[in-house]
């Protein structure tokens, strides 16, 4: 009786948070990119991803987003005149990019740095009054090499209500739903769960429960991309910690 | 004395309404909230210039940690040399 009604207070919870989530927005960066430190991040930029090794200038892949109850024309225009006063920014506009969440807009930065021009460019796509701005960044000399990864980046971004949706298969959503259901109930059994809540002061059961999810998020998900592996362990995380 | 009820009533009136009590109202917004929306109604595009600054400055942080890594270097060099030479 007692693991019955844990069973069905950790489904009812994790319904729960699912529905109230807000959408969630992902891209696939290049495999073997690392995440870059949150601290250095402006306050708009969700993740960013820099390519492995030392470089001077490393190639880079960041999304951002913000409120704006504009159509994307208006907001170009007022991207547009941001961009234009900045006379170490030359900026112009590509036209229209196909992503996995539909339409979006594809601009272009040339900027000076101490290492010569770099090139950015920016993908630009408003969903329910929020814009959501994809940057990729590198070496004007450079930026040939990753333009395939970056396309690939772009071409990737996608809105969905939860993280569950955007797992093709029914079998990838319902063993990975059911993972998350174990850990939730192997949680509310643990001592910590009621004494401090904080996942973090429990290291037998992240041994015993979280890391497995953890290797089972990495391992088997892997085509998802390393963003959205982030985000459901966040989302694991954070289930948890409420 | 109605007067005197009728304006203690007034000042407590305006004296509640701004406690506390009332900012945990539903649709009450945080001042982060408030002051994003009034950002993105005055000024919007920020975003954009936002991950412009964060793409050239987290491309560069490699190049910043060399060159304290190459200075730091330096200086134990310079200073190896100073004291083989004493």
């Amino acid at each position: 009786m007692g693991k019955s009604r844990g069973l069905i207070l950790s489904v009812f919870v994790l319904c729960t948070l699912l529905v109230e989530a807000a959408p969630v927005c992902v891209f696939t960066p290049p495999k073997g990119w690392m995440v870059a430190d949150p601290k250095s991040l402006s306050p708009r930029v969700k993740i960013s991803f820099l390519t492995e090794g030392k470089k001077e200038y490393c190639p880079s892949l960041n999304l951002a987003s913000e409120k704006a109850d504009l159509s994307l024309e208006d907001y170009l225009k007022a991207v547009k005149r941001i961009h234009q006063k900045d006379k170490n920014h030359r900026w112009r506009d590509l036209g229209k990019i196909d992503t996995a969440a539909g339409e979006a807009r594809l601009t272009e930065i040339e900027s000076k740095t101490p290492f010569g021009p770099a090139r950015l460019l920016q993908m630009i796509h408003i969903h329910d009054k929020v814009a959501y701005v994809l940057t990729a960044s590198a070496l004007k000399s450079e930026f040939a090499a990753h333009s395939k990864e970056f396309q690939k980046a772009f071409h990737s971004f996608t809105i969905k209500e939860n993280l569950f949706e955007m797992l093709e298969k029914k079998e990838q959503q319902e063993s990975l739903k059911t993972a998350l259901q174990e850990l939730l109930t192997a949680w509310q059994k643990s001592p910590s769960s009621i004494k401090s809540h904080k996942v973090d002061e429990d290291e037998d059961f992240q041994r015993a429960h979280f890391l497995p999810f953890q290797k089972k998020v990495v391992e088997e998900y892997s085509e998802m991309g390393s963003y959205w592996q982030i985000l459901m362990l966040q989302f694991a995380y954070e289930t948890l910690s409420k | 004395m109605k007067k005197k009820i009728a304006i203690a009533l007034l000042c407590m009136g305006l004296t509640l309404s701004s406690s506390p009590i009332f900012s945990a109202e539903e649709g009450c917004q945080t001042m982060e909230d408030a002051v994003e929306e009034m950002n993105a109604m005055h000024r919007p595009g920020l975003c954009c210039e936002d991950a412009a600054f964060t793409a050239i400055s987290s491309s560069m942080v490699g190049w910043g940690v060399g060159l304290a890594v190459g200075i730091a270097l330096l200086t134990g060099l310079l200073h190896q040399s100073k004291a083989a030479h004493q």
